[in-house]
């Protein structure tokens, strides 16, 4: 019971952060495969099924497909049981892990299933909840339920909702059930791949293409593509969410290698993804499947090209860009910076004083544009007394609010872009309109000038 | 102009006539002289006969009379422009206008000289009459120039009177022009040229002449009530521009300030402009078409009230170089770039506010309240210093436990060592070497930002 707690604590401390697993390097050892067979031995199992028992009918097919894989490498199964027991009424928890992980266990499986008799009812959602400590703590591994059975859940519980949760959480990927009979249909679609097996040889052949697709060995490339369609865009952060559960599963940053191609990945199969691909703004792709035992590559059309903002001063100044006349910044760039966009058109604000706006700025594929921010001069406005003043910039008779003064008697010091200013003030004292006075001045690059007032 | 600004409704614009007490130092402002040009119609037409004379003779009498008042009055300079007094019509000459007395002090008695030598004999040409008006104001920064034509009939050399009107007050030559009609209504074809009196009769004449003068001359005062929320005038120690409605150009720019009562100031001002004024509140208040009635004084009402806005950071209040973008709720311009160390003075409203911080931080509805300050606080940041031990690419995300939100790229720089401002939170970095050629060498550390606390982040095995 204790350590079934501390599983438990384990596994909601794990589902806190983001799961990404690493990228394989395929020099490495293969990640371990568990499979996990839950396997329904309730009393519905022993009704007659075209040349005998269902339940006998499955353990046959399911012994067969368990030869094959003996001696698999990176391969470990298991077996959990619900039903087995026959009491007065329907047991809710009547539900075991009868052989623990293992390599080399098959035969043990085989023989635990011929002992048993189906007698018992059918708690799928609390079978589900139980294989958090079947599978015991791994990182690295594959953990894969295939779900044997006849019939619907039978104790009230919430099969999708469990096995959605601990998909989230990471216990297992999205499962496979096997229905027997026609009844099932429909009713597993949430809770993962669902296979119908109506007849005999069809439940040999849906069994068949769960095991390969879940062991075959899957690859994948990312072409990012440019204006050309060329697949040569790269060096971006690239993640692959669980469409399910929403979780990051993969975080790389994107490669071309020695042949200068997308980098091969190896990226489990079991998953539907949405790719994020973090250019800026990021593009996405939803809905990525990715066929088992083949190499897909996925299509991503990312033509980008660079934007920088020159400047011959140390002064960083935050570059605003927006998007199609939106307020919000989708990113603030700094000056003397070069970054990468998506090629397109954007409006950009550069924060000097004042501010200078670009509208429709054009970045093309594989070009940079380049802002020039002019060398800003320096004024040193001195007041002697308390005043209350504005400074403008004189933009050809039109005034451009610039800032307030703070009025203190301190002198206050301002970098402005190159032009013609002026201060309106009057001291804070004088209650007299007439006492407003007005200074022009103007700014050249890099130099420095000093008003009185 | 400014799109931001706020166009009040021109009927919150009150003008109050009762001439109030306070009127302003006059010693201390420096006078502008007054310069009236007389343009005087000496066409055949004013031959005719009206009421007890000839056009020509009333109007001269008339005009002589008011001239007389006018002899000894301080900053008063004038001149006559004569037109279609040289050539007989038909076919008479759309060049026949003249300058006969230039711009003098105490020149009353050439002017009636010259009236009464002239016989009148041509055409009208008014327009070209105006143009050449311009040339007898000699430059002057501190004049009125005020032309006041006195004619009988309208435009006959196809120029139009009312461009060149316009234009020359766009120019700032002249003030609106005064025109007199003789004899019948020309108030449709002149209302464009300038402020039109209907003189039928003598008496309407002389009264005409009369209000002409004194509304040219007759000081004007103006005060301007900043109205808070509560109608009350109260706000003051704004900058308000005064433009000329129809040249644009700054007439006064100026303080708001109380008075030693602790009413708004007066200003003495042209009653012959038309003003588009600015309060420069943050975002501005803008009226426009502002007439004044000569002679008084004259209040005007605008509602301008404001709050201020503060930023504070979480157990410190001093956050230096960082901006806040400051705009009105749901607009996407943006009104002041506010530094997060200062306070600054709003309209009142809603507002939103987009603090650059790393990530960036959305304030979306900022009330700002009549003599309220409003505090927006976000937390401290703390420090994140990222080491690297070779080039690369390398971004850094905020990790919200659902989904990555991509903040900022490394720099591709040989310094291997970046600073980041940080808020508190939990954060990811992803990094590749540069001369990586394969994915999996993909470095990825998550770590925690504290508030006021640097966090060392290794990107390295070792």
């Amino acid at each position: 019971m204790i350590t079934r707690f501390i599983g438990f604590l384990t596994s909601m401390l794990f589902s806190l952060t983001l799961i990404c697993q690493p990228i394989m390097n395929p020099d490495e050892e293969e990640p371990l495969s568990r499979i996990l067979i839950v396997f329904d031995a309730s009393e519905s199992m022993a009704e007659h099924w075209q040349s005998d028992s269902k339940y006998n009918i499955a353990v046959n097919v399911l012994s067969t497909i368990l030869d094959s894989l003996q001696g698999e490498e990176n391969l470990e199964i298991g077996l959990r049981v619900y039903g087995p027991k026959r009491t007065p009424g329907p047991d809710c928890e009547d539900s075991y892990l009868m052989v623990p992980f293992g390599a080399d266990n098959t035969s043990i499986i085989t023989s635990v299933l011929e002992k048993l008799s189906p007698s018992g009812t059918t708690p799928v959602a609390f079978s589900l909840e139980q294989t958090v400590t079947d599978f015991t703590q791994c990182e690295t591994c594959r953990n894969i339920v295939i779900l044997i059975t006849d019939g619907l859940e039978a104790c009230e519980g919430d099969p999708c909702q469990v096995s959605l949760e601990l998909q989230s959480r990471g216990i297992f990927l999205r499962p496979f059930i096997v229905g027997i009979g026609d009844q099932l249909q429909g009713y597993f679609d949430c809770m993962g791949n669902y296979y119908n097996a109506s007849v005999e040889p069809e439940f040999k052949r849906v069994l068949d293409d769960i095991v390969a697709t879940s062991l075959s060995p899957t690859s994948s490339q990312i072409n990012i593509l440019n204006q050309r369609e060329m697949p040569v865009e790269s060096d971006v952060h690239v993640i692959f969410y669980d469409r399910t559960t929403g979780n990051a599963r993969y975080s790389f940053i994107h490669t071309l290698n020695e042949k200068g191609l997308p980098d091969t990945l190896f990226i489990d199969p079991l998953i539907t993804y949405d790719v994020v691909v973090q250019t800026i703004p990021p593009v996405h792709k939803d809905s990525v499947w990715i066929e088992p035992g083949k190499h897909t590559p996925i299509t991503i059309h990312a033509p980008q090209g660079y934007l920088i903002f020159r400047t011959e001063i140390d002064q960083i100044y935050p570059c605003i860009i927006r998007q199609g006349g939106v307020g919000q910044a989708i990113h603030v760039q700094q000056s003397n910076k070069r970054e990468r966009y998506i090629a397109g058109s954007y409006d950009v604000t550069v924060l000097t004083t004042p501010r200078m706006n670009y509208w429709d700025v054009k970045i093309g594929p594989d070009q940079t544009t380049l802002l020039e921010i002019p060398i800003p001069g320096k004024v040193l406005i001195e007041t002697g007394e308390e005043v209350v003043g504005c400074l403008y910039m004189d933009q050809s008779g039109e005034m451009l609010w610039i800032c307030n003064l703070r009025g203190d008697t301190i002198p206050e010091v301002f970098d402005l872009q190159p032009g013609n200013y002026y201060v309106v003030y009057r001291s804070k004292t004088s209650t007299r309109l007439s006492d407003s006075g007005q200074k022009q001045f103007r700014i050249e690059s890099g130099e420095r000038v000093e008003v009185v007032l | 102009m400014n799109r931001s600004v706020i166009y009040v409704i021109i009927f919150s614009l009150l003008i109050i006539g009762a001439a109030q007490s306070q009127g302003v130092n006059e010693e201390e402002l420096p006078k502008p002289v007054n310069r009236i040009l007389f343009v005087f119609d000496a066409s055949q037409s004013m031959i005719g006969r009206w009421e007890s004379d000839t056009k020509f003779n009333i109007a001269t009498r008339l005009f002589s009379t008011i001239l007389d008042s006018l002899r000894g009055t301080p900053n008063l300079e004038l001149a006559l422009r004569l037109y279609g007094h040289q050539r007989y019509y038909p076919p008479g000459d759309c060049n026949d206008t003249e300058l006969k007395v230039p711009f003098r002090q105490d020149n009353v008695a050439q002017i009636k000289q010259v009236l009464r030598s002239v016989s009148p004999k041509g055409i009208t040409p008014i327009a070209h009459s105006l143009s050449e008006a311009a040339k007898d104001f000699p430059p002057c920064d501190n004049c009125r120039n005020i032309i006041i034509l006195i004619t009988d009939g309208i435009e006959e050399c196809d120029g139009d009177p009312c461009l060149v009107s316009v234009e020359l007050q766009r120019q700032g030559i002249i003030l609106k022009p005064f025109i007199i009609g003789i004899g019948r209504s020309f108030k449709e074809q002149f209302e464009c040229v300038g402020t039109y009196f209907d003189a039928k009769d003598e008496n309407e004449f002389r009264q005409a002449l009369k209000v002409i003068i004194s509304r040219a001359l007759n000081p004007t005062t103006v005060q301007v009530n900043l109205l808070d929320i509560y109608e009350n005038p109260t706000e003051t120690n704004v900058n308000m521009t005064f433009y000329d409605h129809v040249s644009e150009k700054i007439k006064h720019n100026l303080i708001h300030s109380m008075n030693s009562k602790g009413v708004p100031d007066t200003l003495e001002i042209d009653p012959l402009v038309t003003y588009d004024i600015v309060v420069h509140t943050i975002p501005p208040v803008r009226m426009d078409s502002i007439k004044l009635t000569s002679g008084i004084h004259n209040t005007i009402g605008i509602d301008a009230p404001q709050g201020f806005l503060a930023f504070r950071a979480k157990g410190r209040t001093i956050l230096k170089d960082l901006p806040c973008i400051i705009r009105k709720k749901g607009e996407h311009e943006t009104i002041n770039v506010q530094e997060f160390d200062q306070l600054e003075k709003y309209l009142t409203g809603t507002y939103e506010a987009e603090i650059l911080c790393l990530p960036r931080i959305s304030s979306g509805d900022i009330e700002i309240r009549q003599n309220h300050t409003t505090t927006v606080e976000i937390p401290l940041p703390g420090i994140a210093v990222i080491q690297t031990t070779t080039k690369g690419y390398g971004s850094v995300y905020l990790d919200n436990r659902s989904e990555l939100i991509w903040l900022y790229n490394l720099k591709d720089t040989p310094q291997h060592q970046e600073t980041l401002y940080l808020q508190p939170g939990y954060y990811r970095v992803v990094f590749r070497s540069k001369y990586a050629n394969r994915t999996f060498y993909t470095i990825e550390k998550g770590f925690e930002i504290k508030s006021g606390q640097t966090t060392n982040v290794r990107l390295y095995d070792y």
